[in-house]
């Protein structure tokens, strides 16, 4: 049966992982065939939808706002902060880090080394150069 | 030719079919939380490991994108044609047209129709709920 070390293991992987992607993502939006006014193009137009998709589930008469009112869906709501105040420690554990969350946290804090932080931190400039790319124009693209 | 109303097609293509949804999620979970035992603490654990690969397959197709010159070209002709037709496809934040236009008057619909905002915001709530506990119950088993 998985212990709290395999979680922390999987855990460090998931984030390796995802620092690949972006990492990978990154090197996909510095290559100059990569168009930066279609990507501003597409990005405005995605916002665009992104306004009207997130109205219905945080809008005034959307979703949160209907729930919040409503004696079934708050009751709901009750249930999951009861279970998890009920059950506080064992779930996210204490400062000792041998129970729930906390040991998950500890084994993965026991993990980072060196190579970890240097990913981190080349992850963090190529973002800065993508970033760059994509502003060093803007007054150009978006009047 | 409009062939029907466009909050005739938010209610049934995409309110009522969310609705159906959460009441999918919140019947799947509440019967796994109600089964679930310490020594199904590797039920999430696997789980992670399909998020893992997951990850791992779209950082794949990125990374041969970015060097490969004929996938390369493909996505920029991909971008283009999106970049084109956004207006169509993605629409404004006026909701005039593409997934915005559905969008707003899905919202329309959502404050007009008070049964629907109401089902949904408690099946919302409902599957909720069981999601927070499904997640948490691992973490009280190690």
């Amino acid at each position: 049966m998985v212990n709290a070390a395999d979680f922390a293991v999987i855990i460090m992987q998931i984030i390796l992982a995802n620092i690949d992607l972006v990492m990978n993502s990154f090197k996909l939006l510095l290559n100059n065939s990569v168009d930066v006014e279609a990507l501003w193009n597409v990005s405005i137009h995605a916002a665009g939808f992104g306004y009207w998709f997130t109205k219905p589930f945080l809008g005034d008469g959307g979703s949160l706002d209907v729930a919040s009112r409503n004696v079934s869906a708050m009751k709901n709501i009750s249930y999951a902060i009861n279970y998890i105040g009920g059950n506080a420690e064992a779930i996210f554990g204490n400062e000792t880090g041998q129970k729930g969350f906390s040991a998950v946290m500890r084994h993965f804090v026991e993990m980072i080394d060196d190579e970890f932080a240097l990913k981190m931190w080349n992850v963090a400039k190529t973002g800065v150069k993508v970033a760059t790319r994509m502003l060093e124009n803007i007054n150009a693209t978006l009047r | 030719m409009a062939i029907a109303s466009a909050t005739d097609f938010a209610l049934n293509a995409i309110l009522n079919p969310i609705s159906d949804l959460y009441v999918l999620i919140y019947g799947i979970l509440e019967l796994i939380n109600k089964h679930l035992i310490p020594e199904h603490a590797n039920f999430i654990y696997s789980q992670l490991s399909v998020l893992l690969w997951g990850t791992k397959f779209l950082s794949a197709i990125l990374n041969v994108t970015s060097s490969n010159a004929t996938v390369l070209t493909n996505f920029t002709d991909f971008l283009n044609t999106l970049s084109e037709n956004s207006y169509h496809f993605f629409g404004t934040v006026e909701g005039n047209s593409g997934m915005a236009y559905i969008a707003k008057y899905s919202y329309i619909e959502l404050i007009q129709n008070k049964e629907i905002s109401e089902r949904l915001a408690v099946g919302f709530a409902r599957a909720l709920n069981n999601t927070i506990i499904y997640f948490v119950k691992v973490l009280e088993y190690l």
